[in-house]
């Protein structure tokens, strides 16, 4: 039997235009190399649970109408899937721009790394609870660089290709990005600090 | 200061030699700095450590998965399935019954209804065979009319009646049974007349109208002739009717089942023929039948074990199976068209090995047509990373079973 873990993106894309059985063993290592990566672009992106869920799936089945067709070689993940998701957010709030904030209580938490330390658990909530505040003070694109690099965790030449700019340049914005947000709170760092 | 490119680069280790030491003595000198990269680690530690929050759930995958149609990966369903722990609503449970009973009752309804129909007609053509009233009135008519336009040549009526075409015991002409319209003058009985059909020599002042009171007299060679089929004991009767039966019968069954211990989740999706079986089974003798089994269920499986890290994991899952298999079955005893029987059965599916047992009845509800029910305990063992596990359920079966 393949350990289709061990291939490489394209190599998976190009198996989605094959027979079922094999088609699905390939959706299922890239969905579980990409989706928690995408949907948290979509929480973020959407800043509505059920708009994000919606992006979510849009996008995956998007992706593997394309990949179906044949058309993998000029596919390049994860970038085209949040260029995707992008796109699709972006005719989505050309339609209706209704937005609702998200709250970190709606967020369904799963679970944390540690979860014998309870005290862990909760500085950790808090602490991201004030990143996402922190977040809203960020202009546009400085703030989906922040989240396509640390929420979802790409390349800096991913984020180049999402966003279409030089990886010098979102390289520079990340960091930035990050300085504000440690500005921002580092009057709440100090204070978990003491 | 933009020091978090500093703070990356050291993170990502792409720091040279020089580059990490003026990192390290402004990590001691600069305070600053310092409490900056407090602040860059303490942001990205969060992020890091809550990064499942943002992992989609199994409603959203499994979503995803239907609309592609493939099915969900075992592993990776069943550690986020257990994210849906006591998602179960009320009228889940219910509803999954009433959506998998509809398509059966459905089968059964058409069944029956055919069978019925087609019964009735039969039922109607023994009974023209079999009774001497229809015979009698619509020969008497055809009859009637020729009658009335003949002279009287004679006083002697005499009727011959076609009864049936069964051969009954001890009597060559048993079919025919013999009536005379009892007259002072004309007592006189002609020969028994082997024609198959209705003859009437009759004068002309037969009167329709006048109620017949001809009296039926048996020919004492015949024996006793039952109009009853159901209750024919004679042996050709019943050679004949067996020569038509194949000695299959076919089985449709739906349940009701609980697992063993009581779900907690629910399926993900249910299959449209879920809890229905189908059976086809061929009767060696009127105890025992062996058959195939054919059907689709959950089973609810809850176990634990460990991932290649050595974490442990419960898994609760519930996963839809195509099981098949053979049954035997064994009916000890008929007693007024109930039949109890037991029943073992041994069936595979892609997740394990099912052994079940199980008891119960079935009633003839018509001649090659009964309903079944029957109670039911399923095991199911499986192996998870070279560990056997195993699931277990109880289930009503109720159903129709035909013999063709």
């Amino acid at each position: 039997m393949n350990d289709y873990k061990k291939y490489d993106d394209t190599k998976l894309c190009a198996l989605l235009g094959e027979k079922k059985s094999i088609s699905n063993e390939a959706f299922n290592v890239l969905y579980s190399r990409y989706s928690a990566k995408l949907k948290s672009y979509c929480l973020f992106r959407t800043e509505n649970r059920d708009e994000a869920e919606e992006l979510h799936q849009e996008t995956w089945l998007k992706f593997h109408s394309y990949a179906v067709k044949g058309n993998c070689k000029s596919i390049v993940l994860p970038a085209y899937l949040f260029v995707i998701a992008r796109n699709l957010n972006i005719d989505k709030h050309r339609i209706a721009n209704n937005k609702n904030l998200v709250s970190i209580e709606s967020i369904n938490y799963n679970g944390f790394a540690d979860p014998l330390n309870l005290e862990s658990e909760v500085e950790n909530k808090e602490m991201l609870s004030i990143v996402m505040i922190a977040l809203n003070q960020l202009s546009e694109k400085s703030k989906e660089t922040f989240i396509l690099r640390w929420f979802s965790g790409l390349k800096y030449s991913d984020i180049s290709e999402i966003t279409n700019e030089s990886v010098d340049c979102i390289k520079q914005r990340s960091s930035r990005a990050m300085d504000e947000i440690i500005k921002i709170l580092k009057p709440i760092i100090i204070e978990i600090n003491k | 200061m933009n020091h978090s490119q500093s703070y990356i680069d050291f993170i990502e280790g792409n720091l040279a030699p020089d580059q990490e030491l003026q990192f390290a003595q402004n990590l001691a000198t600069d305070e600053e700095f310092r409490s900056g990269f407090k602040g860059f680690m303490e942001i990205t530690n969060s992020i890091n450590a809550n990064a499942s929050t943002f992992a989609p759930t199994i409603a959203e995958t499994s979503s995803i998965y239907q609309k592609l149609g493939y099915a969900l990966p075992n592993a990776a369903g069943t550690a986020i399935l257990t994210n849906h722990i006591g998602k179960v609503t009320l009228f889940q449970k219910p509803l999954q019954f009433i959506l998998t009973a509809i398509p059966t009752a459905l089968v059964t309804f058409i069944i029956t209804w055919l069978l019925l129909h087609n019964g009735t007609q039969i039922g109607n053509s023994e009974q023209v065979h079999t009774t001497n009233t229809p015979v009698i009135a619509s020969n008497l008519t055809e009859s009637a009319n020729s009658i009335q336009n003949k002279p009287i040549e004679t006083q002697t009526i005499v009727k011959y009646i076609y009864v049936n075409n069964y051969p009954v015991v001890n009597s060559q002409n048993a079919d025919i049974v013999e009536t005379t319209q009892q007259e002072p003058q004309t007592s006189e009985i002609s020969e028994i007349n082997s024609d198959k059909d209705v003859r009437m020599n009759e004068n002309s002042n037969f009167d329709l109208a006048t109620p017949d009171n001809s009296e039926i007299i048996i020919n004492p060679q015949l024996s006793y002739v039952n109009n009853s089929l159901s209750q024919i004991e004679n042996p050709q009767f019943n050679t004949l009717s067996e020569r038509k039966k194949l000695g299959l019968s076919f089985e449709i069954r739906n349940a009701a089942t609980w697992n063993l211990p009581k779900e907690t989740i629910s399926p993900s999706y249910l299959s449209k023929f879920s809890n229905m079986a189908l059976s086809l089974f061929y009767n060696f003798n009127r105890q025992w039948a062996l058959g195939l089994d054919l059907r689709q269920e959950t089973f609810f499986l809850k176990y634990d074990s460990w991932d290649e890290f050595q974490q442990q994991y419960i898994y609760e899952q519930q996963p839809n199976f195509v099981s098949y298999g053979i049954v035997a079955r064994y009916s000890p005893i008929v007693y007024h068209g109930l039949k109890p029987y037991i029943q073992a059965n041994i069936s595979r599916n892609n997740f394990g090995v099912i052994t079940r047992a199980n008891t119960g009845l079935q009633y003839e509800l018509y001649p090659n047509f009964d309903l079944t029910v029957n109670l039911e305990y399923s095991y199911l063992f499986f192996n998870h990373q070279n560990t056997m596990y195993n699931g277990k359920k109880i289930g009503l079966n109720y159903g129709i079973n035909y013999k063709f």
